[in-house]
């Protein structure tokens, strides 16, 4: 267990966090609008890093899961664990900006599209994999069963990336990435790819934090665990059967 | 193009997004702070 316990908590990753959401709201609050959303725009510099980020967390949380197939290292667990938070964390961010933005810009908070529906398809998966690690306090079962779910959920992100070229969805189609290039103005261009650095950059900061929690949090399970404390029903004691001679 | 309505909508926008960012990284503090406190009873 005292590996699994470092004797001090690290601070640098709370000011890396605070740096990467300073770096990204002061880019995106000084690049000129858009000419055609205006304002409504600089919405896209916190949705997509967002969504970026919940790509990025799943597909660690599936090389993790995989790593600890191999391994059954229970480290790589926790990483995939970790990961597997932070991305819910971050679809339902993007799932939340990403309504503010339609219904700006749309004129609508929700609409059935493929691409909204996958996105919150995925959300729920995820939540799921999360509940599903709750089902047991046997930790190598936890893993095994967690880490199976954490390689075939990652069928989602094409599905979820790839729907708006797939079906017509009134999502707009990636600006991007994509053969022809970027279609967006440079300095445009070059504040989103600040933003999605400092997200990742936070994301690494919190992974550090979270990835620190999960060893906490399985120290405390193996301490219960191996606790042997008093059982139930030790404090009966057997009747005096002698008739007090 | 420049219309108050759409500051607001992305005051809204960035409001959210920032609660939520602290919100979240101040759980998984206080998650840490217990699970030490609940070690140091442990052992």
């Amino acid at each position: 267990m005292a590996t699994l316990v470092q004797k001090k908590s690290p601070v640098w990753p709370w000011i890396v966090m605070a740096i990467a959401g300073l770096v990204t709201f002061v880019a995106a609050m000084t690049v000129p609008p858009d000419a055609v959303q205006g304002q409504l725009s600089r919405i896209m510099y916190v949705h997509v890093p967002s969504a970026w980020l919940a790509y990025l967390s799943f597909g660690v949380t599936m090389i993790a899961s995989g790593i600890y197939l191999w391994k059954r290292d229970l480290e790589w667990d926790r990483r995939a664990h970790a990961s597997a938070e932070i991305g819910v964390f971050f679809t339902g961010l993007a799932i939340a900006l990403g309504m503010i933005w339609g219904k700006s810009t749309w004129g609508t908070w929700w609409t059935w599209d493929a691409r909204l529906t996958l996105t919150a398809i995925m959300f729920f998966v995820y939540l799921g994999y999360l509940a599903l690690r709750r089902t047991t306090d046997d930790m190598d079962a936890r893993a095994k069963r967690a880490a199976v779910m954490g390689i075939l959920a990652i069928v989602q992100i094409p599905l979820v990336h790839f729907s708006v070229i797939w079906w017509q969805t009134l999502h707009q189609p990636p600006s991007i990435i994509k053969p022809e290039g970027p279609d967006m103005d440079t300095v445009m261009v070059l504040t989103l790819l600040t933003a999605v650095a400092s997200f990742t950059v936070m994301y690494i900061a919190m992974m550090v934090k979270r990835v620190e929690l999960a060893r906490l949090e399985d120290a405390v399970l193996i301490a219960e665990q191996t606790n042997t404390g008093p059982a139930a029903g030790e404090a009966v004691v057997a009747p005096d059967l002698s008739g007090g001679a | 193009m420049d219309y108050a309505y759409q500051w607001n909508w992305v005051m809204f926008g960035y409001g959210v997004a920032y609660a939520a960012l602290v919100v979240f990284a101040s759980s998984i503090a206080v998650r840490v702070t217990r699970a030490r406190r609940r070690l140091g009873e442990e052992t």
